[in-house]
């Protein structure tokens, strides 16, 4: 885990909070937690800020994906005019918008080639997780995505946050998610749909900011 | 009209001549000025002479195939509109079989959403479904970036066209889109009878009529088709048990709908159906008239009408609808194989 650079203002009477990057974190210790996780990739987009001062900010081309095999991906830079500003709020859309999904052709995270994409059912695949449970002794994959309604799968968050945490955040409890998923009868789940709808509704109760 | 609305206005049809420049020669520029307007997006990828190239030499390359034997125009000739004719399912890779007729590619530019369930919603990652289907060209992406990234001739035509020599998802499937999109027929006898530069029959004059009354409700005129899903009654095929677009919403309302394909070229199209069920235009048409079943719950409102039609109401459909033949189109040379 790579620890946010503290720039501390000496100028200032208040305590301003001078976060570099967005952290995001996974509890991995799967070992101990009865599951072990081959492949944990997902998109967060539309990353919001809003400061004590009462205002939004937005990361310019906010989609991320997030990969568990990628340290860098897991860090975010903020955008430069919040490298001073004290958060208090925080909003996110766990995976990609509807209008994102069909905008054709796109480049960098949104690459197809990144192997987050349906192409029969075309859209993006907003969470992926594929591993062995112990327990069960049983393999899993749930892909999670489709922006179609009823079934669309993206999810918006928001979370306020205690102003004296000096990193910025943001904790997925992944054992929280697969012990909530009845894995003997639904070992995967690949395509959109209600089963990925309702996972996406769990997954997002799992996520946290600090 | 103030100063400022007029100077952006002619700047927007400026830009809009910009972006279709290229996308169609006079003569089909001219064909299609009644039409509604295109829906593919120009304005991120414009259309040019040297793109169109491009997308035509990908389209007939079968490197792109994981054995190199399988291109586009495989399942997609041009003499048949297109599509693949005599084979009732698409053959890919090693003869493998797939679940679906290939569907002949006119008019894509009008197309809201494509294949048969309407799965795919953007002409320009369309083609990633051939690249990667294990039944068509069982290949990845990153080899085929592999393979263009390391021809010359692609490297030039690439930098020429997306000012990087390098391709990448983006730039190779625009380049296709730019060949695909062009694939527009307008030159029919129809399309001439309508612009007063050929004559009907008076048999094609009531099949016509005919479909005015029977079918132009689904197979909209100009485009033939339309940009909806529907039930014409087809019994679910006994094979895939493909239910359309239900496959795709996971709505039940929505089972056994297949997108409205185009009857454009239709004479020459054959196999018909998704699943390439009738081989002869007649055997269509007497279903329509014959074999419908009007108690199918799922059937579209479209077709619970009287559709009776004689002998010799049938003879004048089909007749009519060989006047959707478009030999233009069909033997352009500008469509083929390139030298
Ligand atoms: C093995 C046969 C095969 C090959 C090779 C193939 N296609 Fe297709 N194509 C199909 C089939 C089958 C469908 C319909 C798929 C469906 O509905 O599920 C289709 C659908 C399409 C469509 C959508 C048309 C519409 O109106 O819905 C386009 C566009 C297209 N193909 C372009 C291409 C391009 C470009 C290539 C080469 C990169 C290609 N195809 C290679 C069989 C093939
Ligand atoms: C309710 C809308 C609707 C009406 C009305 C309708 N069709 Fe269709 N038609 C469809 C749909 C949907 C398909 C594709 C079905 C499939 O593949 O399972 C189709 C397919 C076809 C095909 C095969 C096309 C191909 O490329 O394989 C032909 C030919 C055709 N229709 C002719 C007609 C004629 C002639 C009439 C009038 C008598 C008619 N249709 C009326 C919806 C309609």
């Amino acid at each position: 885990m790579i620890r946010a650079l503290l720039v501390l203002s000496s100028l200032w009477v208040f305590p301003t909070f001078a976060q570099r990057a967005l952290e995001i974190q996974f509890d991995q210790d799967s070992t101990e937690q009865g599951y072990s996780i081959e492949t944990l990739r997902f998109y967060l987009s539309n990353i919001r800020f809003h400061t004590v001062e009462g205002v939004w900010h937005k990361e310019e081309n906010s989609f991320n994906l997030i990969d568990i095999e990628n340290p860098s991906s897991q860090k975010i830079p903020l955008p430069k005019d919040l490298v001073k500003a004290k958060i208090d709020s925080v909003s996110f859309l766990i995976g990609i918008d509807s209008t994102t999904n069909v905008a054709g052709i796109l480049e960098g995270d949104l690459d197809p080639i990144k192997g987050m994409y349906w192409a029969w059912n075309s859209g993006y695949i907003n969470f992926k997780v594929e591993g062995r449970s112990k327990a069960l002794n049983t393999n899993f994959e749930y892909h999670l995505g489709g922006y179609l309604p009823p079934y669309a799968s993206s999810r918006a968050v928001s979370f306020s946050r205690n102003s004296k945490n000096k990193r910025l955040v943001i904790h997925l409890s992944l054992k929280r998610f697969l012990d909530g998923i009845d894995m003997g009868n639904f070992s995967e789940v690949m395509i959109p749909g209600p089963k990925s709808a309702e996972l996406s509704h769990s997954l997002s109760k799992c996520f946290s900011v600090e | 009209m103030n100063k400022a609305l007029l100077i952006s206005l002619i700047a927007s049809v400026v830009l809009f001549a910009s972006f279709s420049q290229g996308w169609l020669d006079d003569s089909r520029q001219a064909q299609i000025s009644d039409w509604p307007e295109p829906i593919y997006n120009f304005e991120q990828n414009p259309i040019t002479e040297e793109g169109f190239q491009l997308g035509r030499k990908l389209f007939y390359d079968p490197m792109l195939s994981r054995d190199n034997t399988i291109s586009c125009a495989n399942c997609h000739l041009q003499y048949t509109g297109f599509t693949h004719v005599d084979h009732a399912v698409s053959h890919g890779i090693e003869g493998r079989k797939g679940t679906r007729n290939s569907p002949v590619l006119i008019n894509l530019a009008w197309n809201s959403s494509f294949h048969w369930d309407g799965g795919v919603n953007h002409l320009d990652v369309q083609a990633i479904n051939p690249i990667q289907h294990s039944a068509e060209m069982d290949n990845s992406l990153e080899t085929v970036l592999e393979y263009v990234n390391q021809s010359k001739e692609y490297r030039t035509q690439f930098f020429r066209v997306y000012g990087d020599s390098l391709a990448n998802t983006q730039s190779l499937m625009r380049a296709i889109s730019q060949f695909t999109v062009s694939l527009v027929s307008s030159n029919s006898k129809y399309d001439q009878y309508l612009r007063g530069e050929a004559t009907f029959t008076s048999q094609e004059k009531r099949g016509l009529k005919l479909f005015e009354k029977h079918c132009n409700s689904c197979h909209t005129a100009p485009l033939f088709n339309s940009n909806e899903y529907a039930s014409n009654g087809l019994p679910l095929d006994s094979i895939y048990n493909d239910l359309g677009r239900y496959a795709i919403t996971k709505v039940g309302s929505d089972s056994l709908k297949f997108r409205i394909p185009t009857l454009r070229n239709i004479e020459h199209t054959y196999p018909y159906m998704h699943d390439g069920r009738y081989k002869k235009l007649r055997e269509v048409i007497e279903y329509y008239a014959e074999e419908l079943d009007r108690s199918n719950p799922y059937l579209s409102e479209q077709l619970n009408g009287d559709l009776k039609l004689s002998g010799n109401d049938q003879k004048d459909l089909i007749a009519f609808l060989c006047t959707l033949t478009d030999r233009t189109f069909l033997y352009d040379r500008h469509f083929g194989f390139p030298n």
